[in-house]
């Protein structure tokens, strides 16, 4: 499994699929997919609780713990959901809907997720057009003489830092740095110690729901000897898999580029 | 010289009333508290000892009670209650070497109290059981562990409410003689809740008839009679001369046989 | 032990003696172990200025921090085991821990790393509050319907903490944190505030050592035996209520060492608070320096285990262990 995004679809309806949908978006990062394919409020019945792309739409809670009964009222013809993780394959066999799973780790993935889920919403030319513009913006991206060295904070206490496995990763790769966290996990709980002794060019740390109110980094007596020039970024601008991406992507090159 | 004195004493627990109009307790007595459950018998006891609420008048060896410091209270009285037990673990030895708290002068039991508390075990009959600790020991074992305990602080007044509780004979014979020693050799005072109208007959006193919170009697070795003792106790009692000695044989009452 | 012997030739005295050297080695070698070891190798006696620079910023002050967090916790747990006559009690049954977390964990969400200390002692001081309020009568403190408090706070704080975390589902691992432990956030300040509390508490215990052992007494013994029962259990209860507030906020909540330490320190023979209380204190900090120790080194490229997890799935099999096969010794101690 490579993480390719896949429609997966279990139950198809053929009623009501032709006229306008009825949508359920449980994964917040892609609603604004959807706004940019051109979904319109009418066609997205249900958001998860802080999904602002949508205001009139029903909330149905969070996205780790959506209320079934609520999204089943909703009588959605298409479930658009997030990893594994937070919404089981038994769950989605549950609801006799189509689920659609939108769970890329790369910008490539997403790129992929947009066409797909232009396939399905039958919005294909929305979505060549979409990929076309996002494209555009990673052509912006300069190259650099050799990828820095970063290491991405995801929550400060305790000490948590994107892996391989996050986002970020291709993020910070794609805009001409390398993360020096290999590990093969999302998050890794990890010890001050090891930050000093890889000693990254830049550290950037996330504010935001998971990192709600971090002590900037140098202030942090185990982090006083910190080298790094350190980012402070915007977590739901940054480190969510979806149209932000990129413009994270492109933002965080120009940043490496000035570092010169 | 008086050990205890009390006058109009009265002490409250709920709707239960202990009344003393006046008592005193002088040195080298031993005294036997008698009286049926409920009579308020360890009330007095731990009123007597400083712990409970009282009105009137408690004098120890001629002083207020209430402005003796406590520390000071307790040199002088020492205080065995009823069903005493430990939360904690300890060496029987350390369990003895405790009742000599009040003495202490430092932060650390001395020599001489190490000494003493070994003295005492081996009075005791302990000295075997000094390593062991306390809660391994059997009911009769762990009273005479707490009665060793309550005369290791070598007060002049000694408290203790039913001391022989679950001690089998022969160390009831041999600690009652004890206490007797005791409080000759101190000039001394003890009183002592019984239950066993023999053991209080054959060595004690004085004796305190108590019945309903109130002192019904407070009687001389010589005047203890037959029907005082039954009324109080509840049962029929006849003294019988053996050898010398008073002995009693108890028989139960029937309701309304006295009228 | 010899009863007959005078006290500084009794074989007991020698015995501490011996023990109380092989502490302070085994603390001296767990030390050592911890300083040399962790995420990053170093050459402790050819360091270059990064091997410093992360041996005095990072590694030395969370080496001491956990050292006096165990000796915290041990202490904490040996004084609210006086306080409710119970060998089994600790920081969890006073319902002190929970309703510390309970405390930093709205401060966390609220307001940042700032008010976590004093949100922290607030917390602690309100749980141990109604505790003292369900518990008292007419001046006097009653250990089992203590227990019986302390279990209703702890369950209330712990619910509560729950509810936040279900409420703010995105900061959880921040929360966790509170609830699984950690010595990350280590500074001097906190190890010199720590210290302080420790050696305070301490002191306060080893000078009225024979009166701590007096409280495991029927209160009537005690109290006929000249302690101030009631004020010594109050004082205890509060120096074990700031010796919980401040580790836990400076470390969350880390399980089974205030019941363990003391535990085993009993099971090994050493049942006076003169003993115990300095005994307590050095087992504790070596025991907590090891299971941070193994924290930190356990997985591979610098990831961390919580340490609150290590020390209570360690602590619980080893209690398991004892349960099983030492029942007789464990219930005779009880």
């Amino acid at each position: 499994m490579r993480g390719i995004c896949l429609g997966l679809i279990l139950f198809w309806f053929l009623s009501g699929s032709a006229s306008a949908l009825r949508i359920v978006v449980l994964y917040p990062a892609a609603s604004p997919v959807l706004r940019a394919l051109g979904v319109s409020d009418r066609e997205v019945v249900g958001v998860t609780r802080y999904d602002r792309t949508y205001p009139g739409a029903v909330r149905v809670g969070s996205h780790l713990r959506p209320n079934l009964e609520l999204v089943r009222a909703l009588d959605p013809d298409l479930l658009i959901v997030g990893s594994r993780r937070a919404f089981p394959e038994a769950l989605a066999r549950k609801l006799s809907t189509r689920v659609f799973r939108y769970d890329p780790r790369t910008l490539q993935e997403i790129l992929v997720c947009i066409r797909n889920l232009g396939e399905v919403l039958g919005r294909r030319q929305a979505a060549e057009d979409l990929v076309e513009i996002l494209s555009t913006l990673l052509s912006r991206i300069k190259p650099l003489p050799r990828p820095v060295t970063v290491i991405y904070e995801v929550s400060a206490t305790p000490l948590k830092v994107a892996g391989a496995r996050s986002i970020v990763n291709d993020i910070i790769r794609v805009a001409g740095g390398r993360n020096l966290i290999t590990v093969p996990r999302k998050h890794i709980l990890l010890s001050p110690e090891k930050v000093l002794a890889l000693d990254p060019e830049v550290y950037i740390y996330q504010v935001g729901p998971m990192n709600r109110h971090p002590t900037p980094p140098k202030k942090r007596p185990y982090f006083r000897s910190l080298r790094s020039r350190v980012l402070r970024v915007e977590e739901l601008e940054f480190a969510r898999p979806g149209l932000n991406a990129f413009t994270a992507a492109l933002e965080l090159n120009r940043f490496l580029l000035s570092l010169k | 010289m008086n050990w205890l004195e009390l006058r109009d004493f009265e002490v409250r627990q709920g709707d239960f009333r202990l009344r003393i109009p006046e008592l005193r307790l002088s040195a080298g007595q031993m005294v036997a508290v008698l009286g049926p459950n409920g009579s308020g018998k360890s009330t007095l006891l731990s009123a007597l000892a400083g712990l409970r609420n009282y009105r009137g008048t408690l004098l120890l060896g001629g002083e207020d009670l209430r402005t003796i410091p406590e520390k000071e209270r307790y040199r002088r009285l020492s205080y065995l209650p009823q069903g005493g037990h430990l939360g904690l673990p300890f060496e029987v030895f350390y369990v003895v070497l405790t009742g000599r708290y009040p003495l202490l002068s430092g932060r650390r039991y001395t020599e001489a109290d190490h000494r003493a508390t070994a003295r005492l075990l081996k009075l005791f009959d302990l000295e075997a059981l000094g390593g062991r600790l306390f809660g391994e020991l059997s009911g009769g074992e762990r009273q005479r562990v707490l009665l060793a305990r309550a005369l290791n602080r070598e007060a002049p007044v000694l408290l203790l409410d039913e001391p022989f509780n679950a001690v089998d004979l022969r160390h009831q014979h041999l600690f009652v003689r004890l206490l007797r020693s005791y409080v000759r050799r101190k000039e001394g005072l003890c009183v002592t809740v019984l239950h066993d109208l023999g053991l209080a007959v054959k060595y004690f006193d004085r004796f305190l008839l108590l019945k309903e919170g109130s002192l019904r009697a407070d009687l001389g070795r010589s005047e203890l009679s037959e029907t005082l003792l039954g009324e109080v106790m509840g049962v029929e009692v006849k003294f019988v001369e053996y050898g010398g000695e008073r002995l009693l044989s108890i028989d139960l009452s029937r309701e309304g046989g006295r009228a | 032990m010899g009863s007959s012997l005078a006290p500084r030739l009794r074989p007991g005295n020698r015995r501490e003696l011996l023990a109380l050297g092989g502490l302070f080695l085994l603390l001296g070698l767990i030390f050592g172990l911890a300083i040399s070891h962790g995420a990053v190798p170093l050459e402790i006696f050819h360091l270059d200025e990064t091997g410093r620079r992360i041996l005095l910023e990072v590694r030395l002050p969370r080496v001491l921090l956990a050292g006096f967090t165990g000796a915290a916790l041990a202490l904490a747990g040996l004084y609210f085991q006086y306080v409710m006559q119970n060998p089994l009690a600790d920081a969890f049954t006073t319902g002190a821990s929970a309703s510390s977390a309970l405390g930093a964990v709205l401060a966390l969400l609220l307001a940042g790393e700032k008010l976590v200390l004093p949100a922290a002692l607030g917390g602690t001081l309100l749980g141990l509050l109604a505790v003292f309020r369900i518990a008292s009568l007419r001046g006097r403190l009653l250990p089992v319907t203590m227990l019986l408090a302390g279990i209703v706070v702890n369950t209330f704080a712990s619910a509560v903490i729950s509810l936040l975390k279900f409420l703010a589902e995105d900061s959880l691992a921040s929360i966790v944190f509170w609830l699984m432990g950690g010595f990350q956030n280590a500074t001097y300040a906190r190890v010199g505030f720590l210290a302080g509390a420790v050696f305070a508490s301490a002191l306060y215990g080893l000078l009225r050592a024979p009166a701590l052992d007096l409280t495991a007494f029927d209160d009537e013994t005690a109290l006929s035996s000249g302690v101030p029962l009631y004020r010594l259990r109050r004082e205890l209860l509060l120096a074990g209520a700031l010796l919980t507030a401040v580790s836990v906020a400076f470390s969350g909540i880390i399980g089974f060492v205030g019941l363990i330490v003391p535990h085993l320190l009993r099971l090994a023979g050493f049942l006076r608070a003169g003993v115990l209380v300095p005994f307590g204190l050095l087992f504790g900090a070596a025991f907590m320096m090891l299971a941070d120790l193994l924290a930190r080194t356990l997985l591979p490229q610098g990831q961390e285990l919580p340490v609150g997890v290590l020390t209570s799935t360690l602590g619980g099999l080893f209690f398991l262990y004892l349960l099983l096969k030492r029942k007789r010794e464990l219930y005779e101690l009880a």
